[in-house]
C-alpha cells in the first residue's frame, strides 16, 4: 500500500463516540472496549485486504530446524535464508514450500509424502538428486525447515500482519480511516440497539455507510477500502505495463 | 439559581396564608423542596443528555481531593467513600468522572487517568485485551455509598478527584443561603408541586383522623311485627 500516513487510535475513538452518542463514555462501554473494537476492525480489514506487510529477521534454528512464526502474522509471503549480519543479508536464498513436509518435533528427521531418500515407493519416486533444495512447511504457527537450510545463519520472513500485536494499539493507514470508523460504529450501535430498539434507524444508516446499498455509486466504505488496498499503484502499474509490452522479463 | 431560604420561606409564607394555624416547620418544607428538586434535577439532566449527548456541568459538584481508603474487610479492596447521595441514573452517569493525577503537571488532572464505571457482575469479565484493569485503565463500581476500585491494587494512589451529580440531602443543608441546584425555569414548577403537596397534607379529611370516638355501629333493635 502506497502511503505512510497513520492515524492514532484516539482520532477514531473521538469520531466514533460522537457518532454513536456516547462522547462521555457513560453508556456502559469502557474506553478499553472501544479500543478493542477498533483493533478488531483493523484486524478484519488486514485479513480481508492483506494491507499490512511486515518483515522480521531471525536467527536460524540450527539444531531444531523449527521456528515459531512472529506474532501478528497470519500469512507468510516470502521466506529467505541468508548469511552475514542479522538484518543485513550478505547472500540470500529463497526458501521453497514443500507440501506435507513435517519435522514438527524438531531435528533433521521428518516425514513427507515424497522424500529425498528412503525406501523406493512404487507410486511416488524419491528425488535423491535434489540435495540442494531449500524448503520449509508451516503447520500450527511453526515453520519447519529442511535440513539443507542449516548452512545459513538467518531467516527473513516477509508476512502479512493483522494491524498490531493483540495487546497493542494499531495505527490506522489514513486511506482506511472511514472503513474503520464505520465498522466500529456499526458494532457499537448493534450493542445499543440490543438495549433500545429506537436505535435501529441509526444502525441501519451505519450499515448503509459501511456496506453500501448495492448500487455502484455507493459501494460502502469497507469495499472502498478493499478496492484501494488491492489496487496497484500507478508507478507499479506503469512499470508492469512496460514489462508486459516488451515481453522479455 | 434560587437560594434555599428564598424558596423555603416563600412556600412557608404561602402555606401559612392559607392555613394560618398549621404547624408546618421549616424542615418540612426543606424536605419537600429536596424531594421535588431531586426529581426535577434528574429529569432535567436526562433530558439534557438526550438532546445534547452530554450532561451539563452546571450542576456538577467537584471533589478535588478525596481520600482513597483501604477496606479492612472485602480482601482489602481500595474504595472511595461517597461524600453525598448520588442521583440514581443508569450506567452510573451521576458519576461524571473519577480521575487521579499521574504526576504530570502539564496535563490537567481531571483529564488524565479516568476510571470507567462498571457493575460488580461485569467486573469478572474484564480480562479481554485493552479492558484489563490496570493503574492506567482503572475501573470503579458502586456499592451503596462507596465506590470500590479495580486496577489500583499494586500502586499507591492517596487521593482522587471526583465530579458527581449529587441529590439534595436536606440533612446536609447547613446553610440556608446556599443555592438550590435546580434550573431557574423549574423553580416555579417546584413551587407548584410543593404547594400541592402541602395542600394535600393539610387537607387530610377529618374522618381519617383518629378523634377517639367509638364508631362501632350498634345493631338496630328487632322490629316487632304481627306476622305471628
Amino acid at each position: 500500500m502506497n502511503n505512510n500516513d497513520f492515524i492514532p487510535i484516539v482520532d477514531i475513538l473521538s469520531d466514533v463516540t460522537q457518532m454513536v452518542g456516547d462522547p462521555g463514555l457513560d453508556h456502559g462501554l469502557s474506553k478499553g472496549f472501544y479500543i478493542r473494537q477498533i483493533s478488531e476492525a483493523v484486524e478484519e480489514l488486514a485479513i480481508d485486504t492483506y494491507f499490512q506487510t511486515l518483515t522480521t529477521d531471525l536467527e536460524f534454528p540450527t539444531d531444531s530446524l523449527i521456528l515459531s512464526l512472529p506474532t501478528n502474522c497470519f500469512n507468510v509471503k516470502e521466506l529467505y535464508l541468508y548469511n552475514g549480519v542479522c538484518g543485513t543479508p550478505a547472500n540470500s536464498r529463497k526458501v521453497w514450500y514443500k507440501r506435507n513436509y513435517n519435522n514438527s518435533q524438531g531435528g533433521a528427521d521428518y516425514t513427507a509424502r515424497r522424500k529425498e531418500s528412503g525406501e523406493e515407493d512404487p507410486f511416488i519416486p524419491s528425488h535423491a538428486d535434489n540435495y540442494n533444495l531449500y524448503y520449509a512447511n508451516i503447520e500450527n504457527g511453526v515453520i519447519m525447515f529442511g535440513s539443507s537450510c542449516n548452512s545459513y545463519s538467518y531467516v527473513r520472513i516477509v508476512y502479512s500482519g493483522m494491524g498490531a500485536d493483540i495487546t497493542e494499539v494499531p495505527l490506522i493507514p489514513r486511506p482506511l480511516r472511514q472503513a474503520i470508523i464505520d465498522w466500529v460504529r456499526e458494532r457499537i450501535l448493534t450493542i445499543f440497539a440490543s438495549r433500545d430498539r429506537s436505535v435501529m434507524p441509526l444502525l441501519n444508516i451505519a450499515r448503509l455507510d459501511l456496506y453500501g446499498d448495492g448500487r455502484p455509486s455507493n459501494p460502502g466504505s469497507w469495499r472502498k477500502a478493499e478496492r484501494y488496498v488491492k489496487k496497484m499503484g500507478t508507478w507499479a502499474r506503469d512499470c508492469y505495463n512496460e514489462y508486459q509490452q516488451r515481453g522479455n522479463w | 439559581m434560587a437560594k434555599y431560604r428564598e424558596i423555603v420561606y416563600d412556600l412557608l409564607k404561602d402555606l401559612k396564608q392559607t392555613y394560618d394555624d398549621s404547624s408546618i416547620v421549616e424542615y418540612s418544607v426543606l424536605w419537600w423542596v429536596s424531594m421535588v428538586a431531586n426529581k426535577f434535577l434528574k429529569q432535567h439532566l436526562d433530558n439534557e443528555q438526550g438532546r445534547t449527548g452530554q450532561m451539563p456541568g452546571r450542576f456538577l459538584t467537584v471533589f478535588p481531593e478525596t481520600k482513597l481508603l483501604t477496606s479492612s474487610f472485602s480482601h482489602k479492596r481500595k474504595y472511595i467513600q461517597l461524600p453525598g447521595v448520588l442521583l440514581d441514573m443508569d450506567y452510573d452517569r451521576s458519576i461524571a468522572y473519577i480521575t487521579y493525577n499521574v504526576q504530570d503537571e502539564l496535563i490537567p488532572g481531571f483529564t488524565q487517568v479516568k476510571f470507567s464505571m462498571i457493575t460488580p457482575a461485569h467486573a469478572h469479565l474484564l480480562q479481554a485485551s485493552h479492558e484489563t484493569p490496570t493503574p492506567t485503565n482503572p475501573y470503579g463500581y458502586v456499592v451503596a455509598d462507596q465506590i470500590f476500585t479495580l486496577g489500583l491494587e499494586a500502586v499507591d494512589v492517596p487521593e482522587v478527584e471526583m465530579g458527581l451529580y449529587l441529590a439534595i440531602d436536606p440533612r446536609k443543608v447547613n446553610d440556608m443561603d446556599a443555592e438550590c441546584p435546580l434550573p431557574e425555569h423549574l423553580v416555579s414548577q417546584m413551587k407548584y408541586e410543593i404547594i400541592n403537596l402541602g395542600r394535600f397534607v393539610m387537607s387530610v379529611p377529618a374522618d381519617k383522623v383518629n378523634d377517639g370516638n367509638d364508631t362501632i355501629q350498634v345493631a338496630p333493635p328487632k322490629q316487632i311485627t304481627n306476622e305471628q
